[in-house]
Protein backbone atom coordinates (compact mmCIF):
# COMPACT_ATOMS: atom_id res chain seq x y z
CA UNK A 1 0.00 0.00 0.00
CA UNK A 2 2.80 2.43 0.81
CA UNK A 3 4.30 1.73 -2.48
CA UNK A 4 1.83 2.69 -4.58
CA UNK A 5 0.96 5.21 -2.67
CA UNK A 6 5.19 6.46 -2.81
CA UNK A 7 4.48 5.46 -6.56
CA UNK A 8 1.00 7.85 -7.00
CA UNK A 9 3.23 10.26 -5.46
CA UNK A 10 6.35 10.16 -7.38
CA UNK A 11 4.02 9.99 -10.72
CA UNK A 12 2.09 13.42 -9.70
CA UNK A 13 5.26 15.09 -8.47
CA UNK A 14 6.73 14.06 -12.38
CA UNK A 15 3.53 15.25 -14.27
CA UNK A 16 3.77 18.51 -12.25
CA UNK A 17 7.01 19.17 -12.73
CA UNK A 18 6.52 18.29 -16.69
CA UNK A 19 3.86 21.24 -16.85
CA UNK A 20 5.43 23.65 -14.85
CA UNK A 21 8.58 23.51 -17.08
CA UNK A 22 6.56 23.23 -20.39
CA UNK A 23 3.91 26.01 -19.00
CA UNK A 24 4.29 29.53 -20.24
CA UNK A 25 3.09 32.51 -21.65
CA UNK A 26 4.33 32.96 -25.20
CA UNK A 27 4.19 35.57 -27.66
CA UNK A 28 4.62 34.34 -31.79
CA UNK A 29 4.31 35.75 -34.96
CA UNK A 30 4.36 34.85 -38.76
CA UNK A 31 5.46 34.55 -41.00
CA UNK A 32 9.19 34.65 -40.07
CA UNK A 33 9.99 35.87 -43.55
CA UNK A 34 7.60 38.30 -44.58
CA UNK A 35 6.86 39.44 -48.44
CA UNK A 36 5.96 42.85 -49.62
CA UNK A 37 4.15 43.35 -52.94
CA UNK A 38 2.15 46.76 -54.33
CA UNK A 39 -0.25 48.29 -52.68
CA UNK A 40 -3.17 50.98 -53.65
CA UNK A 41 -0.68 53.79 -53.04
CA UNK A 42 1.89 54.51 -55.48
CA UNK A 43 5.36 53.53 -54.13
CA UNK A 44 4.27 51.99 -51.32
CA UNK A 45 4.51 47.97 -50.70
CA UNK A 46 2.21 46.26 -48.22
CA UNK A 47 3.32 43.20 -46.22
CA UNK A 48 0.66 40.66 -43.99
CA UNK A 49 1.73 39.58 -40.27
CA UNK A 50 -0.46 37.50 -38.24
CA UNK A 51 0.56 38.12 -34.27
CA UNK A 52 -0.63 35.60 -31.32
CA UNK A 53 -0.70 36.53 -27.32
CA UNK A 54 -0.29 33.66 -24.90
CA UNK A 55 1.00 36.16 -22.37
CA UNK A 56 -1.78 36.59 -19.75
CA UNK A 57 0.35 39.55 -18.41
CA UNK A 58 0.45 41.54 -21.60
CA UNK A 59 -2.63 42.70 -23.70
CA UNK A 60 -1.29 45.51 -25.95
CA UNK A 61 2.02 45.11 -28.45
CA UNK A 62 3.83 48.06 -30.30
CA UNK A 63 5.03 47.62 -34.18
CA UNK A 64 8.72 48.53 -35.12
CA UNK A 65 10.24 48.18 -39.05
CA UNK A 66 14.37 48.06 -38.06
CA UNK A 67 17.47 48.00 -40.39
CA UNK A 68 19.98 45.52 -39.83
CA UNK A 69 21.28 47.46 -36.94
CA UNK A 70 17.95 47.34 -35.24
CA UNK A 71 17.11 51.39 -35.57
CA UNK A 72 13.67 52.55 -36.64
CA UNK A 73 12.92 53.07 -40.29
CA UNK A 74 9.41 54.67 -40.96
CA UNK A 75 6.31 53.08 -41.71
CA UNK A 76 2.74 53.36 -41.87
CA UNK A 77 0.11 51.08 -40.58
CA UNK A 78 -3.27 51.21 -39.01
CA UNK A 79 -2.15 51.06 -35.81
CA UNK A 80 1.44 51.45 -34.06
CA UNK A 81 0.00 50.12 -30.65
CA UNK A 82 -2.68 47.46 -30.89
CA UNK A 83 -4.52 45.32 -28.20
CA UNK A 84 -4.02 41.36 -28.55
CA UNK A 85 -6.31 39.70 -25.55
CA UNK A 86 -4.49 36.70 -24.25
CA UNK A 87 -4.90 33.77 -26.35
CA UNK A 88 -5.85 35.05 -30.04
CA UNK A 89 -4.56 36.72 -32.86
CA UNK A 90 -4.39 39.25 -34.71
CA UNK A 91 -3.70 40.44 -38.53
CA UNK A 92 -2.16 43.07 -39.03
CA UNK A 93 -0.45 45.22 -42.12
CA UNK A 94 2.67 47.39 -42.08
CA UNK A 95 3.27 50.02 -45.44
CA UNK A 96 6.80 50.85 -46.49
CA UNK A 97 8.40 53.09 -48.63
CA UNK A 98 9.67 51.62 -51.57
CA UNK A 99 12.89 52.82 -51.52
CA UNK A 100 13.18 52.17 -47.60
CA UNK A 101 11.98 48.53 -48.89
CA UNK A 102 15.40 48.25 -51.08
CA UNK A 103 17.74 50.15 -49.05
CA UNK A 104 17.11 49.83 -45.15
CA UNK A 105 14.09 47.95 -43.99
CA UNK A 106 15.17 44.97 -42.99
CA UNK A 107 12.70 43.83 -40.00
CA UNK A 108 9.02 43.85 -38.81
CA UNK A 109 9.03 43.43 -35.49
CA UNK A 110 6.02 43.26 -32.56
CA UNK A 111 7.17 44.11 -29.15
CA UNK A 112 4.97 43.72 -25.49
CA UNK A 113 4.23 46.63 -23.81
CA UNK A 114 4.21 46.31 -20.15
CA UNK A 115 2.23 48.21 -17.44
CA UNK A 116 5.08 50.69 -15.89
CA UNK A 117 4.15 50.74 -12.21
CA UNK A 118 5.41 47.23 -11.22
CA UNK A 119 7.97 46.54 -8.71
CA UNK A 120 10.12 44.11 -10.23
CA UNK A 121 12.25 43.53 -13.54
CA UNK A 122 9.64 43.11 -16.58
CA UNK A 123 9.97 40.76 -19.44
CA UNK A 124 9.11 42.57 -22.81
CA UNK A 125 9.22 40.35 -25.46
CA UNK A 126 9.66 41.22 -29.03
CA UNK A 127 9.60 39.22 -32.40
CA UNK A 128 10.90 39.82 -35.97
CA UNK A 129 10.05 38.76 -39.26
CA UNK A 130 12.63 38.91 -42.04
CA UNK A 131 11.98 41.12 -44.94
CA UNK A 132 12.24 39.42 -47.90
CA UNK B 1 -45.84 2.19 -54.10
CA UNK B 2 -42.64 2.46 -56.35
CA UNK B 3 -42.97 6.12 -56.88
CA UNK B 4 -42.95 6.40 -52.93
CA UNK B 5 -40.03 4.22 -52.32
CA UNK B 6 -37.86 5.88 -55.44
CA UNK B 7 -38.90 8.92 -53.58
CA UNK B 8 -37.41 8.06 -50.00
CA UNK B 9 -34.48 6.42 -51.75
CA UNK B 10 -33.51 9.67 -53.21
CA UNK B 11 -34.32 11.68 -50.36
CA UNK B 12 -32.17 8.94 -48.22
CA UNK B 13 -29.10 9.07 -50.77
CA UNK B 14 -29.14 13.53 -50.66
CA UNK B 15 -28.92 12.72 -46.68
CA UNK B 16 -26.48 10.14 -46.80
CA UNK B 17 -24.45 12.80 -49.34
CA UNK B 18 -24.67 15.54 -46.61
CA UNK B 19 -23.78 12.98 -43.71
CA UNK B 20 -20.65 12.05 -45.95
CA UNK B 21 -19.53 15.90 -46.08
CA UNK B 22 -16.40 16.51 -44.82
CA UNK B 23 -14.84 19.59 -42.51
CA UNK B 24 -11.01 20.11 -43.14
CA UNK B 25 -9.31 21.06 -40.92
CA UNK B 26 -6.36 22.57 -42.13
CA UNK B 27 -3.10 24.39 -40.62
CA UNK B 28 0.61 24.83 -42.02
CA UNK B 29 3.83 24.19 -40.17
CA UNK B 30 6.81 27.28 -41.03
CA UNK B 31 9.51 28.60 -39.51
CA UNK B 32 8.23 30.05 -36.07
CA UNK B 33 10.32 31.33 -33.03
CA UNK B 34 8.11 31.70 -29.81
CA UNK B 35 9.04 33.33 -26.29
CA UNK B 36 7.66 32.12 -23.37
CA UNK B 37 7.87 34.05 -20.08
CA UNK B 38 8.37 31.05 -17.83
CA UNK B 39 9.38 32.93 -14.50
CA UNK B 40 8.85 36.38 -14.15
CA UNK B 41 11.59 38.11 -12.67
CA UNK B 42 11.66 39.52 -8.62
CA UNK B 43 13.95 41.90 -6.73
CA UNK B 44 15.18 41.41 -3.75
CA UNK B 45 16.95 43.92 -1.75
CA UNK B 46 19.37 42.00 0.64
CA UNK B 47 21.07 45.48 1.95
CA UNK B 48 19.77 48.90 1.86
CA UNK B 49 21.69 49.67 -1.96
CA UNK B 50 21.61 46.74 -3.33
CA UNK B 51 18.59 45.17 -5.45
CA UNK B 52 19.39 41.74 -6.92
CA UNK B 53 17.80 38.35 -8.57
CA UNK B 54 19.99 36.66 -7.04
CA UNK B 55 17.81 33.90 -5.77
CA UNK B 56 20.28 33.71 -2.62
CA UNK B 57 19.28 37.25 -1.93
CA UNK B 58 15.35 36.70 -1.95
CA UNK B 59 15.19 37.56 -5.84
CA UNK B 60 13.58 35.35 -8.47
CA UNK B 61 16.13 35.31 -11.40
CA UNK B 62 13.60 35.35 -15.06
CA UNK B 63 13.55 32.06 -16.90
CA UNK B 64 12.52 32.80 -20.54
CA UNK B 65 11.79 29.65 -22.93
CA UNK B 66 12.27 29.89 -26.81
CA UNK B 67 10.31 27.65 -29.14
CA UNK B 68 11.71 27.20 -32.39
CA UNK B 69 9.72 25.25 -35.34
CA UNK B 70 12.71 25.08 -37.91
CA UNK B 71 16.59 24.79 -37.55
CA UNK B 72 18.81 27.83 -37.62
CA UNK B 73 16.36 30.37 -38.59
CA UNK B 74 16.51 32.76 -35.71
CA UNK B 75 18.79 34.32 -33.46
CA UNK B 76 17.91 35.34 -29.57
CA UNK B 77 18.61 38.39 -28.11
CA UNK B 78 18.73 39.19 -24.45
CA UNK B 79 19.21 42.28 -23.23
CA UNK B 80 19.38 42.85 -19.37
CA UNK B 81 18.68 45.71 -17.83
CA UNK B 82 21.25 48.64 -17.52
CA UNK B 83 18.46 51.39 -15.88
CA UNK B 84 15.45 51.88 -14.52
CA UNK B 85 12.21 52.19 -16.20
CA UNK B 86 10.53 53.90 -13.75
CA UNK B 87 11.84 54.79 -10.20
CA UNK B 88 11.60 57.16 -7.40
CA UNK B 89 14.02 60.05 -7.71
CA UNK B 90 18.07 58.85 -7.86
CA UNK B 91 20.73 61.25 -6.76
CA UNK B 92 23.71 58.35 -6.61
CA UNK B 93 25.08 56.77 -9.33
CA UNK B 94 23.60 53.42 -10.78
CA UNK B 95 25.75 50.03 -11.67
CA UNK B 96 24.05 47.68 -13.42
CA UNK B 97 25.21 44.52 -13.87
CA UNK B 98 23.33 41.43 -15.24
CA UNK B 99 24.08 37.96 -17.08
CA UNK B 100 22.21 35.58 -19.48
CA UNK B 101 22.43 32.04 -19.70
CA UNK B 102 21.32 29.01 -21.29
CA UNK B 103 19.55 26.90 -18.34
CA UNK B 104 18.04 23.86 -19.65
CA UNK B 105 17.70 22.43 -23.11
CA UNK B 106 15.21 20.32 -25.13
CA UNK B 107 17.90 18.76 -27.27
CA UNK B 108 21.37 17.71 -26.33
CA UNK B 109 23.20 19.81 -29.25
CA UNK B 110 21.87 23.31 -27.82
CA UNK B 111 24.29 23.02 -25.17
CA UNK B 112 26.55 24.58 -27.59
CA UNK B 113 24.30 27.45 -27.50
CA UNK B 114 26.28 28.34 -23.96
CA UNK B 115 29.42 28.24 -25.13
CA UNK B 116 28.72 30.15 -28.51
CA UNK B 117 27.07 32.65 -27.18
CA UNK B 118 28.13 36.39 -27.95
CA UNK B 119 28.11 39.48 -25.31
CA UNK B 120 27.77 43.00 -26.42
CA UNK B 121 27.88 45.05 -23.48
CA UNK B 122 24.28 43.98 -22.01
CA UNK B 123 23.03 42.02 -24.85
CA UNK B 124 23.56 38.36 -25.00
CA UNK B 125 23.48 36.69 -28.52
CA UNK B 126 22.34 32.95 -29.17
CA UNK B 127 21.98 31.50 -32.19
CA UNK B 128 19.21 28.96 -32.22
CA UNK B 129 20.89 26.13 -34.31
CA UNK B 130 18.33 23.23 -33.83
CA UNK B 131 14.83 23.06 -33.49
CA UNK B 132 13.14 22.78 -30.34
CA UNK B 133 13.07 24.18 -26.73
CA UNK B 134 15.64 26.34 -25.23
CA UNK B 135 15.53 27.65 -21.53
CA UNK B 136 17.33 30.82 -20.29
CA UNK B 137 18.20 32.23 -17.11
CA UNK B 138 18.75 36.44 -16.64
CA UNK B 139 19.94 37.86 -13.89
CA UNK B 140 20.24 41.42 -12.80
CA UNK B 141 22.08 43.18 -9.90
CA UNK B 142 21.94 47.19 -9.29
CA UNK B 143 24.21 48.49 -6.60
CA UNK B 144 23.25 52.10 -5.73
CA UNK B 145 26.19 54.62 -4.78
CA UNK B 146 29.64 54.96 -5.93
CA UNK B 147 30.83 54.46 -1.94
CA UNK B 148 28.52 51.28 -1.74
CA UNK B 149 26.30 52.48 1.47
CA UNK B 150 24.12 55.55 0.25
CA UNK B 151 20.53 53.34 0.99
CA UNK B 152 17.76 53.44 -2.05
CA UNK B 153 14.70 55.44 -1.41
CA UNK B 154 11.61 54.19 -1.02
CA UNK B 155 9.27 53.06 -3.90
CA UNK B 156 8.47 51.02 -6.91
CA UNK B 157 11.78 49.69 -8.90
CA UNK B 158 11.00 48.83 -12.69
CA UNK B 159 13.37 47.41 -15.15
CA UNK B 160 13.24 45.58 -18.32
CA UNK B 161 14.48 42.55 -20.12
CA UNK B 162 14.11 42.00 -23.33
CA UNK B 163 13.82 39.24 -25.42
CA UNK B 164 14.24 39.29 -28.98
CA UNK B 165 13.72 36.78 -31.77
CA UNK B 166 15.27 37.54 -35.22
CA UNK B 167 14.66 36.12 -38.11
CA UNK B 168 18.41 34.96 -39.86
Amino acid sequence: MKILLLGFLLISLTVTFVFWKTYGFAHEMTPAYVKFKASYVENVSVGKLNIFNRRTDVRFYGIEVLNEKLKPVPFASTTKFMEVKTNTSKSFEVYIRNKDLKNRAYYVCTISKVIKKINAPVIASRICSRIK
Amino acid sequence: MIKRFITLGFLLSICGGAWATSTPITGSVEAKCAIFTTVNPKYGNPNPYTLTTLPASGGTEAILRTDVLAADYFDLLITHPNSFSSSPTLTDSVGFTGASVVSAVGVSGMSVYETNKLIVNNTTRFRLLLAGATWYKVSSVMIYGATDTTALPAGNYTSLITATCLAR
